[in-house]
């Protein structure tokens, strides 16, 4: 069964090369951002605190909050990448995430060199590249860029790139963060379509944005996050 | 002694051989993000990683007739001695250095993939293999040139290549990990690289320190080089070279898997 069940989950991250980050700094709480923690004279980001919440198959759940409050984090500590200081995290099922918008790729890259990449981390037959190819070139409409390096792209169409490659392939869980606020309003409803399409045939849906309506049209559950813990669970 | 400290033990070393056999079964991965990172490099250029060859073979050309001239020794003899000591020695150099810095220079990568860290030094030693075999054209031809000849014996050089791949893979498991928690490592490492250049045997012959054996067999960088030059120029398979690679791999083996398994989760917040 897919799921993703999360239990007492806090995670800090230890902070180098600022020991002297005085006291004072330490006990003022800022708006935004985890909160920081001095032991001794190590510092801690406190990135997520005691989260608790069980996802299952058909789940639609946004993660909302400021800036630095936690949901990159947590996205991270679902797909595996981050392992808690404390607490436990149990995935069921093959999961496919967008972090960043290259994907950590250099952007000397052409796009079509990228996307070619990408099909071979998927480890995909030469008839799978040819079609997430032409899915690709088809949905992002990016045309002669598509043969132009990545650093040519603006943020919108970088994001219509890795969100075409991300959501060619069924996966059971979906994890996409921060993405359709840079696409313009025609990307956003295409973008809006394709991840429905992709949702019905996906299990679980992860998505981070500080965009509220776009949460409240795609999701069926909104957690919002406040340095790192849970302030409220709402459902639509 | 108390059986969690043994279980302990054996947990960090499973957790290491778990995160190195999906690294391996995930070859489609680092291999093809070795490929892109040479392409890379040598992007714009007409000649591409051909460049690495002609570098290499101007810097051999250069050094080859004034060293054998310093050393007294025949040109022929002399080049083949620096070809491939040189050549190996880059291998060895560049690996370890990129493998102390694999985790921080594929900090984006690693922090948007769930890829098992070995992965990153899999990439690295495997781009630095590419870079080498682009190199050993300047031997080969050297070899056909100067020795005319090519037996069995000198294909041996590849169970040198092998085992010293596992040994510097198997040093790296610990030392990219401290690398990355403690930057100032990395430097110490370039200067020590610097250092050992002119203390192995690479522009001077082992034959110049016959009576102080134990600086020659007692320098693990000689070991890796010897275990595949002596093949190559001598057509003679260096057996205690290679037996030593195996003894230092066997022992160290089970400590730096334990090592790598205790740490290898801290390797994300210790790459920003």
């Amino acid at each position: 069964m897919i799921k993703v069940e999360i239990k007492n989950v806090s995670l800090r991250y230890p902070i180098y090369g600022f020991n002297d980050y005085s006291i004072r700094n330490v006990t003022i709480n800022t708006l935004v951002g985890g909160k920081l923690l001095q032991k001794n004279k190590d510092l801690f980001i406190e990135a997520l605190r005691d989260i608790n919440f069980v996802a299952i198959d058909g789940d639609r759940i946004g993660l909302y909050g400021h800036n630095g409050s936690g949901k990159t984090t947590l996205l991270r500590v679902i797909i595996g990448i981050l392992k808690p200081t404390d607490g436990k995290i149990v995935t069921d099922g093959k999961i496919s995430s967008m972090l960043s918008l290259n994907m950590g790729i250099d952007l000397s890259f052409t796009a079509r060199e990228l996307i070619k990449l990408k099909s071979k981390f998927m480890n995909l037959s030469l008839e799978k590249e040819k079609r997430l190819m032409d899915d690709v070139i088809e949905f992002t409409e990016l045309n002669q860029y598509i043969d132009l390096p990545l650093y040519t792209f603006s943020t919108g169409m970088m994001m219509r790139l890795s969100f075409a490659i991300a959501t060619h392939d069924r996966a059971d869980i979906l994890v996409l963060d921060e993405w359709l606020s840079a696409g313009d309003e025609k990307f956003s409803i295409k973008a809006h379509d394709r991840m429905k399409a992709f949702i019905k045939k996906s299990g679980l849906l992860f998505l981070a944005t500080h965009d509220k309506n776009l949460l409240a049209n795609t999701c069926n559950k909104i957690i919002t996050l406040e340095k790192g813990e849970i302030k409220g669970v709402e459902r639509t | 002694m108390n059986i969690n400290f043994i279980t302990n033990i054996l947990n960090n070393i499973c957790f290491a051989l778990n995160d190195l056999t999906k690294s391996i079964k995930l070859k489609h991965i680092w291999y093809n993000l070795a490929i892109s990172e040479i392409k890379s490099s040598y992007k714009r250029t007409k000649l591409g990683p051909i460049w690495i060859t002609l570098s290499t073979l101007a810097l051999l050309g250069a050094m080859g007739p004034l060293y054998s001239k310093i050393f007294g020794a025949k040109l022929e003899d002399y080049f083949l001695y620096l070809a491939c000591g040189f050549i190996f020695w880059d291998f060895t150099r560049s690996s370890i250095v990129e493998m102390g810095s694999a985790y921080v220079n594929n900090r984006d990568i690693l922090l948007s993939n769930n890829f098992p860290y070995s992965l990153y030094l899999l990439k690295t030693l495997f781009k630095n293999l590419i870079t080498l075999f682009h190199n050993f054209f300047i031997v080969i031809l050297a070899i056909f040139i100067i020795n005319k000849t090519f037996g069995i014996i000198q294909i041996t050089f590849f169970i040198g290549l092998i085992l010293s791949s596992l040994l510097i893979l198997n040093f790296l498991l610990i030392i990219s990990i401290i690398c990355t928690r403690y930057r100032d490592i990395v430097q110490i490492i370039n200067s020590i690289m610097t250092v050992m250049f002119f203390l192995t045997p690479i522009i001077w012959h082992t034959d110049l320190l016959k009576d102080r054996l134990v600086f020659i067999y007692g320098n693990p960088f000689f070991l890796i080089i010897d275990s595949m030059r002596s093949p190559l120029i001598y057509n003679e398979f260096p057996i205690y070279t290679n037996l030593l690679i195996a003894l230092i791999l066997i022992a160290s083996l089970p400590f730096t898997l334990y090592f790598f398994g205790k740490y290898k989760s801290k390797i994300p917040f210790w790459t920003s």
